[in-house]
């Protein structure tokens, strides 16, 4: 049986927080975490270092796990599939209940904040189907304001020291990821691509990639994730997209980038390569690959669509 | 055969079979450079061996499979991909149903992590890769 505010609710109980003091913080994690094990709850805890050593102070946590908040937010993708396998574990171990506080990361603490609002609009089907209820607090002190902006519209329920309420700004999650804006350009790409391949099949793409000794900046993993990345980018082009393809590529000091463009409209899945397949499903796995091993995956639509995969060095996928 | 002193050479006239000559090309372990993607030939008298690219242009590979019926040992088929250059999500997924068919699992002895990567993401119950040098 679920407890709290959650009690009622089947599924995903994803809430905010907006917190503008340690103290606040506390007072609203705090409940959270002892009611989760009062009640026998699985009560994980996934924040930044500073929030972490912030709980451990303040509050009693005996019995609640702490996760590596900045190593479990590194990348949207892998996130998602870690705690996916994670809930279903413990669902099979007999969980009614799953507890998560994270940190989401975001500007005011250094990281890109368009993979993330998406990640916060797409988690809301992709956890769905775990009776998880998902703290996701906030800092106004150093969370911008368009950020905050996302996270009340990305979570249907807001958590505060007052109790617990409904988000009267929460959208529909694809309304949300349809009306996002396109993502940040990458500086690299406005410099002149070191290779160009006019319809390219995913051998020649993975050739390019070879010739172009992208291992010398990646080392040899990062190469055949960009490889496996850029080759199921091709193949989407071809099975999905419309003549003509183009494959250009960008090598940097401290990053490899490709990008894949054709003239067809792109998905329509708002949610596609962020929640996997189902695996009865034949097709539909190609993006979700390519956010596990890439470092970041952007796509633009408009005049066709392009597809930009980024693999930086040092960066291996977990 | 596979495990005797013995070599042949199979020529297939392309002007007879025309493209039905890739269904044939495909199921010789070696051909001559660009004649198919991919193989799928006997290593020994256990083993299925794997060579070149499977990617797009391998959709012939499921009925490779099936053709070549590689032998299930135990419950496993062992596949030696130490030759293939590249297998993607489909052809990992055509192996792993054919194994489902044969009511088999499949252990793919790979020396690339990549592959060994991308069966743990895909989390295929039937495939196993067994990393070697």
């Amino acid at each position: 049986m679920r407890t709290g505010a959650a009690a009622d609710h089947t599924g995903y109980f994803h809430e905010t927080a907006f917190y503008g003091s340690d103290d606040e913080f506390v007072a609203i994690v705090g409940p959270f975490l002892r009611d989760g094990v009062a009640a026998g709850e699985p009560t994980i805890v996934a924040c930044a270092p500073a929030n972490t050593a912030l709980l451990r102070e303040a509050v009693d946590c005996t019995g609640v796990r702490f996760l590596a908040g900045s190593g479990r937010y590194v990348r949207p993708g892998p996130t998602i599939h870690a705690y996916r396998s994670m809930f279903g574990d413990l669902v099979a171990a007999g969980a009614d209940q799953i507890r998560v506080v994270g940190d989401v990361p975001h500007p005011g603490v250094g990281m890109d904040w368009h993979g993330w609002a998406r990640y916060e609009a797409a988690i809301n089907i992709a956890y769905d189907e775990f009776p998880l209820w998902g703290l996701c607090p906030y800092d106004t002190r150093t969370a911008p304001a368009s950020v905050l902006d996302d996270v009340a519209c990305t979570h249907p329920h807001v958590a505060s020291t007052s109790g617990h309420h409904h988000s009267d700004r929460y959208l529909d999650p694809a309304s949300f990821l349809d009306a996002r804006s396109a993502p940040p350009v990458d500086p690299v790409e406005l410099t002149e691509p070191h290779t160009i391949v006019l319809d390219p099949d995913p051998r020649s793409a993975r050739a390019a990639l070879h010739e172009a000794g992208v291992d010398r900046v990646l080392g040899v993993t990062g190469a055949a994730n960009l490889a496996l990345a850029t080759s199921e980018a091709v193949t989407n082009a071809l099975v999905h997209g419309r003549p003509p393809t183009t494959l250009r590529l960008w090598v940097s000091d401290d990053r490899v980038i490709t990008t894949v463009t054709d003239r067809g409209p792109g998905p329509s899945d708002p949610f596609v390569g962020l929640v996997p397949a189902p695996t009865d499903q034949p097709g539909g796995r190609g993006l979700w690959i390519a956010n596990q091993v890439c470092s970041d995956v952007a796509a633009f639509h408009g005049d066709g669509f392009r597809l930009r995969l980024t693999v930086t060095a040092g960066e291996d996928a977990p | 055969m596979t495990t005797l002193p013995f070599a042949a050479l199979c020529a297939y006239d392309r002007r007879a079979l025309g493209a039905n000559v890739a269904e044939i090309v495909c199921m010789q372990p070696i051909t001559n450079e660009g004649a198919s993607p991919f193989g799928v030939y006997a290593r020994g008298e256990d083993v299925v061996g794997l060579r070149g690219h499977l990617d797009i242009g391998s959709d012939l590979f499921a009925d490779a499979l099936v053709r070549a019926d590689p032998p299930v040992i135990g419950g496993i088929i062992t596949v030696d991909a130490t030759e293939l250059a590249f297998i993607d999500h489909r052809a990992l997924l055509a192996l792993a149903a054919h194994a489902r068919r044969r009511r088999a699992g499949v252990v793919v002895r790979s020396p690339s992590p990549g592959t060994a990567r991308l069966v743990g993401l895909l989390d295929i119950d039937e495939l196993r890769v067994e990393l070697v040098a």
